[in-house]
């Protein structure tokens, strides 16, 4: 029996298996090039009208919850530029607190795959674990929710929208030196 | 030798000598919750963020977390988070609107002022209690020009004798317009396991750490090209003092505003039109010659800001290793949609903790409080002495302690000096009223 769980996508199952397969090999290229701090490789894989954002976020009561805007504090509010700026610190050779390198892992996980609403557009969710280590003991654990737009490029993707939604209202580290 | 005449040694105003030991010792830690964050006026909101009866945001002073909160009296008071029957956690948000503050333990609620206005099976306790016995112990509150400071020390002088002359320096991140200044929404939190202090003395004073620390900063915002000169070797910029709150900065009026328009020339624009009207209200020294111009600054004891960029920022102890630092950007209210967005763009780019400047910062501080786990590490004192002892009171323009050019460790002393007033204090009838 075929369960059709993409009705609206008017996928079929194996085109939504095709689908979902490109996109992680996608995210395992990209996850594997921020591992690498290969950043040229990263921002080839973004659109050029990006939209990269990371709201931060608040313990409200259940009463008090807030959809998210971008006009409140963010982590990152980017365009491909100022991704681009940041990454030029690193490039810098003079950000002292990268040398030794951070060792870093990002894993990404539960992708869930649609149509998007413009033609060649996919939306994708997906959950990423983010993993940091630095110099003798420094360990911290990043986890977040990914919401995508995905542009398909023919032969693989990139990325016109990502909305970063982390787990943690006070970040446990001395900074946020990834990108997610 | 008693506790506070070994306090006392630890601090070398007059050679610039620190012992380390006040980044390090539990004890030393303890002193300060008691003697100082429970004494101090401590930044602790925007009125912005608090705009109407009921609004509410939770903060610490010190490690005691309280409640600040608009009452329907339309004055903002500020209590213990802890209720007073078995000492529970009251409210668990970080902020919100409420009408009471109800304890999840026994049902114990208190009003938007602190006091306790009943209980779950409140019949059970007729002769029992005097309710107004049991209020939430509440902090003395003022504000200047938006922001909330609060105090619970009775003692204390009121705010505006606390701040003394660096009113005139708060008056121009917070009086350049009629409107006055806001906080944008939300709050970015994070941690680091450092001592708190070494985030404020940052900021009072640290010229010499911008050129080589944020040199990485510096580069990426000139994109490949030569860096400008943020901070010239400019003699006429100075460290200000006044009662342990600093400012240190140049007089260009030029290279913050340089480094937050990068690609957005509309940004100059706005500002040098705004000057004229800065200049009605704050004169001509202080709207073309510090607005604008590379510049951090701090409220005794933990408070600090950086005037142009926007951040505002209090570094919460959390032991002697380890403090939270809360930040929020704030803007002029009558600024245009797109001009806020620059600016808030601008201030997360450069000054959080994903920030390309703000970033090289952590790891400093992190590892000068770490280093001093070790027994012999921790016995070397620590160098301060740059310009030591030049500061004067009788600058023709300039209010408070004066010492030109920046490049000195003149604040961070008189941080210091003003941080031994309050430790080696029996009350506030020892620490001086001006400093």
């Amino acid at each position: 029996m075929t369960i059709k769980n993409n009705i609206k996508n008017m996928m079929t199952d194996t085109e939504n298996m095709l689908l979902w397969h490109r996109v992680n090999q996608f995210y395992n290229q990209e996850a594997r090039a921020l591992d690498e701090e290969d950043y040229a490789t990263w921002f080839s894989m973004l659109a050029e009208d990006i939209h990269y954002w990371m709201p931060a976020r608040e313990s409200l009561f259940r009463k008090d919850e807030e959809s998210d805007t971008v006009n409140k504090m963010n982590h990152y509010n980017e365009s491909l530029q100022s991704l681009q700026l940041r990454v030029a610190r690193l490039h810098s050779g003079a950000a002292w607190a990268e040398d030794p390198r951070t060792r870093y892992r990002h894993i990404i996980t539960n992708v869930e795959v649609e149509l998007g609403d413009e033609e060649g557009e996919v939306n994708v969710r997906s959950n990423t674990i983010v993993y940091r280590n630095r110099l003798e003991r420094e360990e911290y654990w990043l986890l977040a929710k990914r919401e995508d737009i995905l542009r398909d490029t023919g032969d693989s993707f990139n990325v016109a929208k990502r909305k970063i939604t982390p787990d943690f209202s006070c970040l446990l580290s001395k900074n946020l030196n990834v990108f997610l | 030798m008693s506790r506070i005449d070994e306090l006392k040694a630890m601090v070398n105003l007059k050679e610039g000598r620190i012992d380390r030991r006040i980044f390090w010792e539990d004890w030393i830690y303890q002193l300060e919750l008691e003697k100082l964050f429970a004494k101090s006026w401590l930044f602790v909101a925007h009125e912005s963020q608090l705009p109407n009866t009921g609004d509410f945001l939770t903060t610490y002073m010190g490690q005691d977390n309280v409640i600040v909160s608009r009452h329907k009296d339309g004055k903002v008071h500020v209590f213990t988070n802890s209720c007073t029957h078995r000492g529970n956690r009251i409210c668990f948000a970080d902020r919100g609107k409420a009408r009471q503050f109800t304890c999840n333990y026994h049902g114990w609620a208190f009003g938007t002022n602190g006091a306790l206005m009943g209980m779950h099976e409140e019949s059970h306790y007729e002769g029992h209690i005097n309710k107004a016995d049991f209020g939430l112990q509440n902090a003395r509150v003022e504000t200047y020009k938006g922001l909330v400071f609060a105090c619970f020390d009775d003692e204390a002088p009121r705010l505006e004798e606390f701040l003394g002359d660096f009113r005139w320096y708060l008056d121009v991140i917070l009086d350049q317009t009629e409107e006055g200044t806001e906080f944008i929404g939300g709050c970015i939190k994070n941690m680091y396991n450092a001592n708190w202090k070494f985030g404020a003395e940052n900021f009072i004073g640290d010229s010499l750490h911008v050129g080589w620390t944020h040199a990485s900063g510096a580069r990426a915002v000139s994109k490949g090209g030569e860096v400008p000169e943020y901070m010239p070797v400019d003699p006429e910029s100075f460290h200000a003092n006044a009662n342990g709150h600093g400012w240190e900065g140049g007089t260009d009026g030029v290279g913050t505003l340089a480094l937050i328009s990068s690609g957005n020339p509309m940004l100059v624009d706005y500002f040098e039109n705004e000057r004229k009207n800065m200049a009605k209200r704050l004169g001509e020294l202080r709207a073309r010659k510090l607005y604008g111009s590379v510049i951090s600054a701090t409220v005794f004891p933990n408070f600090s800001f950086l005037p142009g960029i926007n951040t505002m920022r209090t570094w919460l102890p959390k032991g002697p290793r380890q403090f939270e630092l809360r930040a929020w950007t704030m803007v002029n209210k009558n600024m245009p949609d797109s001009i806020r967005e620059i600016v808030q763009n601008a201030c997360a780019m450069t000054f959080s903790p994903s920030g390309i400047f703000e970033m090289d910062d952590g790891e400093n501080w992190e590892n000068a409080t770490l280093a001093n786990e070790g027994v012999v590490t921790r016995k070397q004192n620590l160098h301060y002495g740059l310009r030591a002892g030049t500061s004067h009171r009788n600058d023709p323009e300039l209010p408070g302690n004066i010492s030109k050019p920046m490049y000195s460790d003149v604040n961070q002393l008189a941080f210091y000096q003003r941080w031994m007033d309050f430790l080696s204090a029996e009350s506030w009838d020892d620490i001086p009223k001006v400093r």
